[in-house]
């Protein structure tokens, strides 16, 4: 039965990261060139080496790092709140779930566009500060853009992960809230004892997803930002295509993605350690 | 209540079985993949009836004898039409472009039944990640349009074809000789251009100068100074306008005439390509002080230039609403508002130059685009590509590649091509001629191009938000370009 997906997966995925791998042990150019270089020249942990001194990689690995702990944060703690507020037995609670998760349906690269638009100087936050009689913010100046960048990631996000929890929510059996009502507990303690144990699972999922979508933040960074001001939203990715795709040092460029696949590796294991297994007894 | 645990699964026997045939059906698709083609000839026998035939009544009649020749002949192949793929980037409007490609092609094969020319059109954006995954899967076109830094990196790898030999006579005896110096690389020539574009020009709205009271310069004799540009950018916000220039890619347009303004250039030219820079001095801080002074200091440029990211281009539309008063473009500026709001004008300011330096070097940019020919793909069939090259450089091809756009042609036989055409009147033609002289390259030709154009441009946003000094901007740029250059020439 898993057949057919075994075979797209060897061939989209397992032999592309492998190839990866073994590039990154090279120096490349794509094969861009005549026959002297179509082959990839062999230059051991060079590469890897060169991180180090590297000041953009380095920067971009604590943008990258940055974004992933603040939008995991920010992202679980409001669609968690939300898919609270959706299980409680609501009137139409479809119709929320689906405006919730319009911005998700967008692609990030426009969302990166009009979160810009939204978000510059002259942009609708500043008009509206302005009519207020507030002083105008700097949504996208060195100090904010880094914060910025991570709002229009939640927001992009955080709707699938409502729908995600409030699946998880849903399958929580109601007798449970009811025995625990008519022992006296009150809703933030059903939350804290029953919600939240037996939503682990779930969240783990929710959080994996949320840390693999802020790793490989790319295309909204690109259309937000462009990885400024400066270099001060330039997150790994963007820096894997600038490095591959601009530079043409795809062997350098494959090194700094086994890098992120590591980190995400990483922080998946950290996760499941903190947050305990899958095993559920009640 | 029960208790529900999570059982470790043993691997199941079908899941080892699925394995073992993904593996041997990639083995058998790889030994069939690399099998050499099989060539067959099968000799074909065809039939032949000669007919009786008679003459006209009244003259001597002649019968010939009913026969079958049976013949057995080895077939002459049919000749393959040859498909040469060339790439090429939207001139104006793509719908337009793609409009007259097609007249192109028709007018090519009109002449070459036997080649098939096909132009793929594609958006500037990303354009060298689309020829980096095509000739990584071995479907590199076979001529494409590129600027002066894809010569130099291509040409650093080995991918592009030598053209000096390709070009043809005619075309260097009256090509202006500049125009062949910017696809030069040591011995070699890399690549030909088809046009000689307006320069990236500084445009003015003509009634909101008169309405703040400004007086442009007449001319390149009196050609604004750096601190002439910023004291009538100050005047004109005073009035709620603006300045701005292209966003990205485009940008890069004003950052190489900046340093040469200021006396300076970004890097020494090659080859051989070297890993120096060489703004890292007073004059390049001058640089980075001038553009600090247009966005921090002063505030003169338009707030959506901050940072202008890829994908949204508003200048043209500023300059439209009247928001913008100056604005760094191309002829496109002019067209753009012809088409669009035609009661706002566009008319040429020029150039400037730093003050500490003097006109001397005074300059803007040009945008020559090239034709270049990918190795990978000539090499397969050679005779084609050099026919078609050949004839993107006729003047048959530079006429119906650009004429319509407005660009100018590199023949000195096709000069002024434009005049007294309505579109010339469009573009300013007249006035715009007058600063031609003082167009230079653009991009600057080392292999780290992209490289040293990313971080000076970062850097040059960094000022701009006030984020680094001036001096901490060059010390900074020139170290990351240095390792940036050693870096590409190491590959």
């Amino acid at each position: 039965m898993c057949l057919p997906y075994l075979i797209g997966f060897t061939i989209f995925e397992l032999y592309p990261m492998i190839d990866a791998f073994i590039l990154s042990f090279h120096s490349w150019s794509g094969g861009i060139g005549g026959a002297a270089f179509l082959e990839p020249k062999f230059v051991g942990l060079k590469n890897y080496a060169e991180m180090v001194t590297d000041e953009l990689f380095i920067l971009s690995l604590k943008n990258t790092i940055i974004i992933t702990i603040t939008f995991v944060l920010i992202s679980t703690l409001i669609s968690l709140i939300i898919a609270l507020l959706l299980d409680q037995k609501i009137k139409h609670v479809d119709i929320f779930t689906t405006i919730y998760f319009i911005p998700y349906a967008t692609a990030p690269v426009i969302m990166g566009v009009v979160m810009r638009v939204i978000f510059n100087k002259g942009g609708v936050i500043n008009w509206i500060l302005k009519w207020m009689g507030l002083p105008i913010v700097d949504w996208l100046g060195p100090n904010l853009a880094l914060f910025t960048v991570v709002l229009a990631m939640v927001w992009n996000y955080f709707g699938y992960c409502v729908v995600i929890l409030l699946a998880g929510l849903q399958a929580i059996p109601s007798v449970l809230y009811e025995a625990a009502s008519i022992d006296g507990a009150g809703k933030i303690t059903q939350i804290r004892r029953i919600t939240l144990p037996l939503l682990k699972p779930i969240l783990i999922v929710t959080l994996f997803l949320e840390t693999i979508y802020a790793l490989r933040a790319y295309d909204i960074i690109y259309g937000m930002t462009g990885g400024g001001p400066g270099f001060q939203t330039l997150t790994l990715p963007y820096y894997i295509y600038w490095k591959g795709f601009e530079s043409w040092e795809l062997g350098y460029a494959d090194a700094i993605g086994v890098i992120l696949f590591l980190i995400a590796l990483t922080i998946a294991f950290i996760q499941r350690k903190i947050i305990g297994t899958t095993t559920i007894e009640y | 209540m029960s208790g529900e645990k999570v059982e470790k699964k043993k691997i199941s026997p079908s899941l080892i079985i699925s394995v073992i045939i993904i593996i041997v059906l990639l083995a058998a698709l790889v030994y069939y993949a690399t099998l050499p083609p099989r060539v067959e000839i099968v000799p074909t026998t065809i039939v032949q009836t000669a007919l009786r035939t008679e003459t006209l009544p009244g003259t001597t009649i002649v019968r010939t004898e009913e026969r079958t020749i049976v013949q057995t002949v080895t077939p002459t192949p049919t000749p393959k039409k040859e498909t040469v793929v060339v790439w090429t980037f939207p001139l104006g409007t793509e719908e337009e472009h793609k409009k007259q490609l097609k007249m192109m092609e028709k007018a090519f094969e009109s002449k070459n039944p036997d080649i098939d020319l096909v132009f793929e059109v594609y958006p500037w954006q990303g354009r060298d990640a689309r020829m980096i995954t095509a000739a990584a899967g071995g479907e590199a076109p076979d001529i494409c349009y590129l600027n002066t830094r894809h010569i130099a990196k291509l040409s650093f790898l080995g991918a592009l074809q030598p053209v000096e030999n390709i070009i043809p006579k005619y075309y260097l005896d009256n090509i202006y000789p500049w125009v062949i110096e910017g696809a030069k690389a040591g011995e070699h020539i890399w690549a030909a251009t088809n046009l000689i574009s307006a320069p990236y020009v500084w445009w003015y709205n003509p009634d909101i100068f008169k309405e703040v009271g400004i007086t442009p310069p007449k001319g390149p004799e009196d050609a604004w100074s750096w601190k002439q540009f910023i004291e009538a950018a100050k005047k004109l916000k005073e009035h709620g306008y603006y300045v701005a220039h292209p966003s990205k890619p485009s940008v890069v347009c004003i950052t190489r005439p900046l340093f040469q303004q200021a006396g300076v250039d970004i890097c020494k030219q090659g080859p051989p390509f070297v890993t120096e820079v060489m703004f890292n001095n007073s004059k390049g801080v001058r640089v980075f002080k001038f553009w600090q002074d247009l966005f921090y200091t002063y505030g003169v440029m338009h707030p959506s230039m901050l940072g202008a990211v890829p994908e949204w281009q508003p200048e043209r539309e500023l300059f439209a609403k009247k928001e913008v008063a100056i604005m760094l473009d191309t002829t496109g500026l002019p067209v753009y508002l012809n088409k669009i709001k035609s009661d706002v004008k566009a008319e040429v300011l020029g150039f400037l130059w730093c003050d500490e330096e003097g006109k001397e070097y005074m300059t803007g940019d040009v945008v020559p685009g090239y034709w270049g020919i990918f190795k990978q793909a000539y090499n397969k069939h050679p005779e084609a590509v050099k026919r078609v090259f050949q004839w993107l450089l006729s003047e048959e091809g530079i006429e119906l590649w650009c004429k319509w756009a407005g660009f100018n042609s590199p023949y000195k036989t096709q000069e002024g091509w434009l005049k007294g055409t309505e579109l010339y009147e469009v573009i300013r033609g007249d006035e715009l001629a007058k600063w031609l002289p003082y167009g230079s390259p653009e991009w600057g030709n080392h292999p780290a191009a992209n490289d040293i154009y990313n971080i000076i441009q970062a850097n040059m946003d960094a000022v701009a938000h006030g984020i680094m000094t001036p001096e901490e901007a060059v010390l900074d740029a020139a170290r990351k370009c240095v390792e940036a250059m050693k870096r590409s020439l190491s590959l």
